[in-house]
Order: structure tokens, then C-alpha cells, then sequence
């Protein structure tokens, strides 16, 4: 076998050699990996935020500046028959709860050490979603979760406790519901007056048509110690279609 | 009257032979067997990844170790067929190829992979130059065959 070739072959393998070893060192790193190394809380976890919930629970999670957007589209089902003097129209009702509040001036700290004020605190009690529900995320395009349920999908309350649901949102979040002169016409935000009746006339139950919630932070907990919720609950996802887009 | 094959003579050309006789003498001067076996190992490996390729550019080794390990294995055969010389080191990374596959991504293509990239590997490592044939010699008369 003549020189050349022998160094053509040398050649040949020193490539394909080089060209595994720097694909397995210049390959990026998984998101995940990145979203763990972004979600440092700073030394002593110092960054960290302290929350209060409704019920009295106080948590100090690491938060990134991911926001979910959780949206319930509204379905019309009539042009009239709804609202004050049933001259709005009416609309499917695609979640219920059993009360709500709002708590207003809220803020929290981020991972990187930065504060955002302005957001506000809403709670939800026995909160059941009964039609499509979407999550999606600012962390990256294509990440979509879709909640379909054929009856109410819900969180626990298998064992009579009530289950709250505190969620931090930005000011211009909305929610349609159907609550005393308000309808589901009505794109209610955070700082609209509804949040303050609804504040005198707690454990009513009310329906809701549509929602799109820019949620900072959320979290569930039940009436029981310390908020925590554990024995017989369970998530129910009735004939649920869970799908990831 | 048709004529039969014998009456063409001993200057017949049959369409193909003279690719057949190189293929073979290709065949017979690289680890052609090992090098087929590992491809197949690798495009195993590749096709029974979890991740499509799009989800494996941005996702890390964990997505991503089906292509660059199969990836590998075939890149080893074609240099093992490219570069005979160095067969036992080719080989040799071939083996170890497949075997990371195993741990990285889903058992080596669920074990298929795997196996053929350690059997084509191994192949290679212990592949010794057969003597090409020479036109017209006998069958059995081509020397030693290891």
C-alpha cells in the first residue's frame, strides 16, 4: 500500500474521530438544564420570594419570569337573554367556583434578584373547569397544554376540604363571570369593582365563561394544616383530552 | 436456432459481470460484513430514537445521543470501509459506540442496535485482508483466506 493512501486513511479516521468528539462537546444544552442554571436563587437562595396565600399559607418559591397564560375561550350560545336587564349576550359557562377574592398590591422577587410590583393576588375556592382550557408559556413557542374535559375537571375535594387556588396575575388579566349585575360580557380585570363584591359575598357559587390569565406564580392548597393537601384527594379529569402542542 | 451460452466463447460478455467482479474484489479488500453490520446498527439507533430531529437540535445530549451515537456508528462503517488500514481502531470505537447507545438512548434501539453495532464492531476489530481474486483463477486457488 503506497504513502498516500495510508495518509488518506489516517486522514480519514483522525476526521471522523474529531467530528464525534466536538459533536458530543459543542451539542447546547438542553433547555431544562438551562431553565435549572436560570432558576438559581442567587447565594443563600436569597432571591427567593415569600408569598402569602388566602388561606395563610406562606411559601418562598424560586420563580423565573415565565408566565403562563391560562385562556378559556368564550362560546356565544345566544346574542340576548343575559346580563343587566338580559340585553347581553349569553355565553357557555366553562368553569365554576364557589368563591372568589382578590388581593391587590402584590409583589414579587425573581430569581435574578428583580422585583415586580402591581400584580394581584387572585383566589379561587373549588375552582372546576368544564370545558377547554389552554396553558401555554412564554418560556418558548410550541409549548401548549389544552385541558378538555366532558364534564368539570377538578383538583381534590374527594374528602369534603375546601381546595383554594392562589394565582399571582398581571393587572391586564380578565375573567368573564356571571355574578350578580355582572355577565359574562364583561372582560373583568383585576382592579374592576366585581373583585370587591365578590369579596362581601363569599361562598357564592358562580359560573364563568371565559378567562385569560397571565399567571407569574400559582399554587393549590386546601383548608386542611397548613394548606397541604394529601389523603383522599384526587384529581378528577373526567373523559379528559390532554394534549401537548 | 437459439445459441446457448457455451457457443459465445470464451470472450463472452455477460452485462454485470465486470461490477460484480469489482464489488468483490471491493468487498474482499475491507471489513465490508463489520462495517454493513455497525450501519445497520446505527440506523437502528437513529430510527428507534425517541425524539424527532428537530427536538433533538434543542434538547440536549439526553435527545440527542440516538443521532450522535448512530450517527457515530455509521460514520465508523463508512470509515472502516474508507480505511482499512485502521480497522482495529475503527472497530474498536464502533464498539464502543454501540454500546453507549445502549445506556443513551432507548437500550440501543431496544437492544437491535446494539447488538448489531458490537457484532459489526467486533467484526471490523478482527478483520484480516482476504487476496483479491484474480480474473480466471481457480476456486480454491486463491491462497490463504483468513
Amino acid at each position: 500500500m503506497t504513502g498516500t493512501t495510508r495518509r488518506w486513511q489516517r486522514a480519514w479516521v483522525f476526521l471522523a474521530v474529531l467530528a464525534v468528539v466536538v459533536t458530543l462537546g459543542l451539542w447546547p444544552d438542553s433547555p431544562r438544564e438551562a431553565a435549572h442554571a436560570a432558576q438559581a436563587c442567587g447565594a443563600g437562595d436569597a432571591n427567593r420570594a415569600t408569598l402569602t396565600t388566602k388561606g395563610g399559607v406562606t411559601l418562598h418559591p424560586c420563580l423565573s419570569k415565565v408566565t403562563t397564560v391560562m385562556n378559556i375561550p368564550r362560546t356565544q350560545t345566544s346574542s340576548l337573554g343575559c346580563g343587566t336587564l338580559f340585553l347581553q349576550p349569553c355565553y357557555q359557562t366553562k368553569w365554576q367556583i364557589t368563591a372568589v377574592s382578590k388581593t391587590s398590591g402584590q409583589t414579587l422577587k425573581y430569581a435574578d434578584g428583580s422585583t415586580e410590583s402591581g400584580l394581584y393576588r387572585l383566589t379561587f375556592q373549588q375552582f372546576q373547569v368544564s370545558s377547554s382550557a389552554t396553558l401555554s408559556t412564554t418560556g418558548g413557542a410550541g409549548y401548549t397544554t389544552t385541558l378538555a374535559p366532558d364534564s368539570a375537571a377538578k383538583l381534590g375535594n374527594a374528602s369534603g376540604q375546601t381546595i383554594y387556588t392562589d394565582l399571582w396575575v398581571t393587572a391586564d388579566s380578565t375573567i368573564n363571570l356571571s355574578f350578580l349585575t355582572f355577565s359574562c360580557n364583561d372582560n373583568v380585570r383585576p382592579d374592576n369593582g366585581l373583585w370587591t363584591l365578590a369579596d362581601l359575598f363569599i361562598d357564592v357559587s358562580a359560573g364563568g365563561c371565559g378567562m385569560n390569565l397571565k399567571i407569574r406564580y400559582a399554587v393549590t392548597t386546601s383548608s386542611g394544616a397548613n394548606g397541604e393537601i394529601s389523603g383522599a384527594y384526587s384529581v378528577n379529569l373526567p373523559n379528559t383530552l390532554l394534549t401537548v402542542s | 436456432m437459439i445459441a446457448s451460452t457455451d457457443q459465445l466463447g470464451p470472450n463472452r460478455r455477460i452485462p454485470g459481470t465486470e461490477a460484480v467482479r469489482w464489488f468483490r474484489a471491493y468487498r474482499r479488500t475491507r471489513p465490508f460484513w463489520g462495517g454493513l453490520w455497525l450501519a445497520i446498527g446505527g440506523l437502528v439507533v437513529m430510527k428507534l430514537n425517541s425524539y424527532s430531529l428537530g427536538m433533538a437540535l434543542t434538547g440536549g445530549f439526553n435527545r440527542s445521543a440516538g443521532y450522535i451515537l448512530g450517527g457515530a456508528m455509521v460514520l465508523f462503517a463508512i470509515v472502516a470501509w474508507a480505511s482499512p488500514l485502521y480497522a482495529r481502531l475503527v472497530g474498536f470505537l464502533g464498539v464502543l459506540a454501540a454500546m453507549a447507545a445502549f445506556v443513551g438512548s432507548n437500550f440501543g434501539g431496544f437492544l437491535v442496535g446494539s447488538i448489531l453495532g458490537i457484532i459489526g464492531g467486533s467484526m471490523i476489530f478482527g478483520w484480516g485482508e482476504l487476496r483479491p481474486r484474480r480474473r480466471g483463477a481457480r476456486r480454491g486457488a486463491a491462497g490463504p483466506e483468513a
